[in-house]
């Protein structure tokens, strides 16, 4: 990637007339994924790939295009150039302009993920054993219909180079890594998942997280859990203080949180398609987003996040935005476009795109909520709340377009008794409103429960995007939540 | 031959003696995108990925690619066949797709639309805010054009190629740009853009949005409810992500599963994915990404559970045939897909449904569905928006604060009451070059259990 000409094309396109800034990004992708499922592999695959994006802002509008690079790079490059230009030319005649940006230093240098084993170098046999091995034990009930074991690593290679003498390189690794079991009995049907259902733990290390997790040491514990749930009592509607455990509500501030601080929403940009955001703009440092226990912050810092790393797309160095301070709404994901419309002074480093053949666009970094010290423990937590409930492992998720009204539902839940957890329940959920149910946080566990979970699949844009999110949390309880079950 | 079938087949023929597979996908596509009646987005898009897939026995690896020389196509093939040599063997594979007869197919592809270049597109967004600007609102929305082309062959015989386009606008039409300013939507998909109306589009959308001004506030509880295609295809597409594949199916989380022959939902309901000949402008496709021919599968006829979606190795391990259902070459493919889902017609007008409602709601569409907390009933749960409106004695009035539902959609569509005879093609957010055409039906007792 270092041979191709990408500051040279950025400095040569800005002398064309009406030209304010290029980008130009190459991304090299190298991917493998092995999935097994029911004892037999399902997908042993390795992924390859290389493109560039490139983004040219012409009087004041932006135009993108991407493409794959071939056998004649230099040419795909030059032509991909020519169709971003030609895009914002063709947008710059309609009710467009005015585009301006935050100021940013231009960067230079290079961000590698640290990791302690490179997953591309170990063999495909120590892989496939690390899964058999709990494939094994989850299906050693034949109660248990289909069990799935799976893991995945990325490494992304990319370089950014820009007309204002930005030429920065990383190379970002990401992994995930997880296990489900389907249990069938007594006329229903249910699951269980570890850690998370879809992709599992997912983060950015090298292949030492699939040890991290310890697929081994819960399977016993998943397969007898999804086989128990079948013949469980589904929660019975209330009201009731709930626990969210760190897997859940990583999910919950993500999408409570890390979507409505987003500023293009917040600015109306995304309403089309996933909506906007309550979070407006007039609200910021005036709303009281939750209880004086809610600290969030966007930080591209925290180590292992899969929103970790050390520029944005747009090559704004790793930074940390306080989101919510003491309960207080007090700031944006944001970008040096929208920093500057919001007149926030900086960008928070949030503009990222999924690949080289997608305009960046503003997206979560690591959105965490701080683990406070001193905070109890989860064991202490629970003791202090007689007749909650603990939800833990989401199954499904659904908000509103403003980010507002809200719905979970998880793989089981637990009744609190006598300071720990006691019945389970099947098919739990739990509704509320954001400001509200964030108003009701009255206690937030310490560092030492804090876990940093990551999402690989986050969709936003048109077209579509997915992307890997970082959420650091701990445990957290909320007073007088609706629950119970689907 | 297509170009790019060509290449795959030169590059199998390279190397003499490899049971392989090569799927090509190639994306020529570009977009618009707006809010508040302003450009923000103007996007050339050009991707590729082309998998290798490679059996030494019943060891099987997959390698893909961005790149389609037949240079980088060996290399690929080289890559998975490393794979497969350290790949264990599974139980069930009888081998790659053979020469196949396709079936004629209805249309898919328009070369104009295909070809439509940036100013076009933005002439039909001009129109749409000149529109808008009439009725005093503002326009957000995204329209995209292009064309997907798909080839496939294989050293067992398989060897096809298809293109498709595709016209696909989403509009919203709010009045003011505050967090809960009214608003309401339309929105086109077809493969060719000739037939689209951008200042019908936009009047549709604004009239909406002007009438769910001053919205009113209801409880939630049950209401006959008229759902309009939008928001039919959005609880459609959770059922057949959950249930119409052979996958699911497998594993007991379908509704499908165990219960073929039984009855399973209202005897008005027939859903059938039939990718050769879509209804109303959905872009025919004649082949999977394994080369294996489409075939029509009815899911459930009248109320009735019949069968799921296959793709060669499902159809391996079930003992039958494949439909032509394998997914997208991909990580996140897991199993067969059902990607040209249409219900059956029936015979009411939109006015006639709204007439049979005393006390209830229209729903134009909804938001953030999700199908995963029971699938086996079906249980969905998702927000309306962009149009919500009170019915009483038959005729539409005030709009309705949003609403949030959570219900088992078996039970609710055994609760059906009557189809429109016209039905609507919606582009789905995960079938690629596929869409699922659905009428407006009235259902009986929807369950609203909560709102914003």
């Amino acid at each position: 990637m270092s041979e191709l000409p990408l500051l040279e094309l950025a400095a040569r396109l800005r002398t064309r007339a009406g030209v304010d800034l290029v980008e130009v990004r190459a991304v090299a992708e190298l991917g493998e994924r092995i999935r097994m499922r029911d004892g037999q592999l399902e997908t042993a695959a390795r992924t390859r790939s290389l493109g560039v994006g490139v983004r040219v802002l012409y009087r004041g509008t932006w135009g993108f295009a991407g493409a794959p690079l071939g056998a004649d790079p230099e040419r795909e490059l030059a032509s991909c150039a020519e169709a971003a230009l030609a895009a914002a030319r063709a947008a710059a005649s309609l009710r467009a302009g005015g585009v301006r940006l935050a100021e940013e230093e231009p960067a230079r240098g290079h961000y590698a993920t640290p990791f302690v084993t490179d997953p591309f170098g170990v063999p495909i046999e120590h892989k496939l054993a690390d899964l058999a091995g709990p494939l094994a034990t989850l299906k050693a009930d034949p109660r248990v219909t289909s069990a799935t074991a799976h893991l995945l690593f990325r490494r992304v290679d990319k370089r950014l180079a820009t007309s204002e003498g930005t030429d920065i390189t990383q190379s970002l690794l990401h992994g995930a890594c997880g296990m489900r079991a389907i249990a069938a009995d007594r006329g229903d049907v249910q699951q269980r998942s570890h850690p998370l259902d879809y992709d599992g733990g997912c983060a950015s290390r090298g292949y030492e997280l699939v040890a991290a997790l310890d697929l081994p040491g819960n399977a016993e514990r998943v397969r007898e859990e999804a086989i128990a749930l079948c013949t469980a009592p589904v929660l019975p509607a209330g009201r009731a203080p709930i626990v969210l455990g760190t897997e859940q509500l990583a999910l919950q501030i993500h999408e409570s949180c890390g979507h409505p601080t987003e500023s293009d929403r917040a600015l109306g940009e995304e309403v089309s398609l996933a909506g906007a955001s309550f979070l407006t703009p007039d609200r910021l440092g005036h709303f009281q987003y939750g209880s004086t226990h809610v600290n969030l912050a966007a930080d591209a810092l925290e180590p292992g996040g899969l929103g970790t790393h050390g520029w944005d797309d747009e090559g704004v160095p790793a930074r940390r935005t306080p989101l919510v301070q003491r309960g207080l709404f007090v700031g944006y994901l944001s970008s040096r476009e929208t920093a500057a419309r919001l007149g926030l002074g900086r960008s928070a480093g949030c503009l990222r795109a999924e690949s080289a053949g997608r305009p960046p666009i503003i997206r979560m970094i690591n959105v965490s909520l701080e683990a406070p010290a001193g905070g109890p423990t989860l064991a202490e937590l629970l003791s202090d709340t007689p007749g909650g409930i603990y939800f833990g492992c989401n199954k499904s998720w659904s908000i509103d377009d403003l980010r507002l009204n809200f719905q979970f539902g998880c793989e089981a839940a637990w009744a609190i008794e006598h300071g720990r957890l006691g019945r389970m329940y099947k098919n739990p959920l739990y509704t509320s409103v954001t400001p509200r149910f964030w108003a009701g946080c009255d206690a937030v566990c310490g560092p030492s429960e804090a876990r940093m979970w990551g999402f690989l699949n986050c969709g936003k844009g048109d077209p579509m995007q997915t992307m890997g999110v970082g959420h650091g949390c701990p445990p957290a309880r909320f007073r007088d939540v609706e629950v119970g079950s689907g | 031959m297509s170009e790019l079938v060509e290449q795959l087949a030169a590059a199998l023929r390279a190397m003499p003696g490899v049971d392989a597979e090569l799927c090509a996908v190639v994306t020529r596509a570009g977009s618009v995108r707006f809010a508040q009646s302003r450009l923000t987005q103007s996007t050339v898009l050009g991707e590729c990925v082309v998998q290798a897939r490679v059996a030494l026995g019943r060891r099987i690896g997959i390698a893909r690619t961005s790149e389609r020389s037949v240079a980088a196509l060996r290399d690929a093939l080289a890559q998975a066949s490393a794979l497969a040599a350290q790949a264990p063997e599974i139980d069930h594979f009888r081998g790659f797709a053979g020469a196949q007869a396709y079936p004629l197919v209805g249309p898919a592809h328009d070369p104009a639309t295909a070809a439509l270049p940036p100013a076009a597109r933005i002439g039909a967004v001009k129109a749409m805010f000149a529109t808008a600007d009439l009725y005093g609102c503002e326009c957000a929305g995204a329209y995209a054009t292009g064309e997907i082309e798909l080839a496939v062959a294989g050293s067992a015989g398989a060897c096809a190629s298809h293109v498709t386009s595709y016209a696909k606008l989403g509009l919203i039409a709010q009045i003011g740009a505050g967090s809960a300013a009214p608003s309401g939507s339309s929105g086109f998909y077809h493969l060719s853009h000739a037939s689209l109306d951008a200042t019908a589009l936009a009047e549709q959308a604004c009239s909406v949005a002007r009438r769910m001004r001053d919205p009113i506030e209801l409880p939630p509880g049950r209401y006959d409810v008229v759902l309009e295609p939008p928001a039919v295809v959005e609880s459609l597409e959770w059922i057949a992500m959950t249930a119409f594949s052979a996958r699911t199916i497998e594993d007991g989380s379908s509704f499908l599963a165990g219960r073929a022959g039984e009855r399973v939902t209202g005897a008005g309901v027939t859903w059938v994915d039939d990718a050769a000949q879509p209804a109303s402008g959905v872009p025919a496709v004649p082949f999977d990404y394994e080369g294996v021919p489409k075939r029509a599968v009815t899911l459930v006829a009248a109320g009735v559970a019949q069968t799921g979606c296959h793709d060669l190795r499902s159809a391996a391990r079930a003992g039958v045939t494949s439909t032509g259902h394998a997914p997208p070459p991909s990580d996140e493919a897991d199993g067969p897909v059902a990607t040209h889902v249409a219900m059956a017609p029936g015979e009411d007008t939109l006015e006639s449904l709204i007439g049979r409602v005393e006390r209830g709601l229209l729903v134009s569409r909804f938001h953030y569905v999700n199908g995963l907390g029971d699938p086996r009933r079906a249980l969905q749960t998702g927000m309306t928006r962009d149009g919500l409106f009170w019915i009483e004695n038959g005729r539409v009035g005030r709009g309705v604060r949003n609403l949030r539902f959570t219900e088992a959609m078996l039970d609710a569509f055994a609760r059906m009451d009557g189809a429109t005879a016209a039905r609507q093609p919606v582009a789905t957010s995960w079938t690629g070059a596929g869409g699922f055409v659905a009428p407006a039906v009235l259902l009986r007792g929807f369950h609203f259990t909560g709102s914003t």
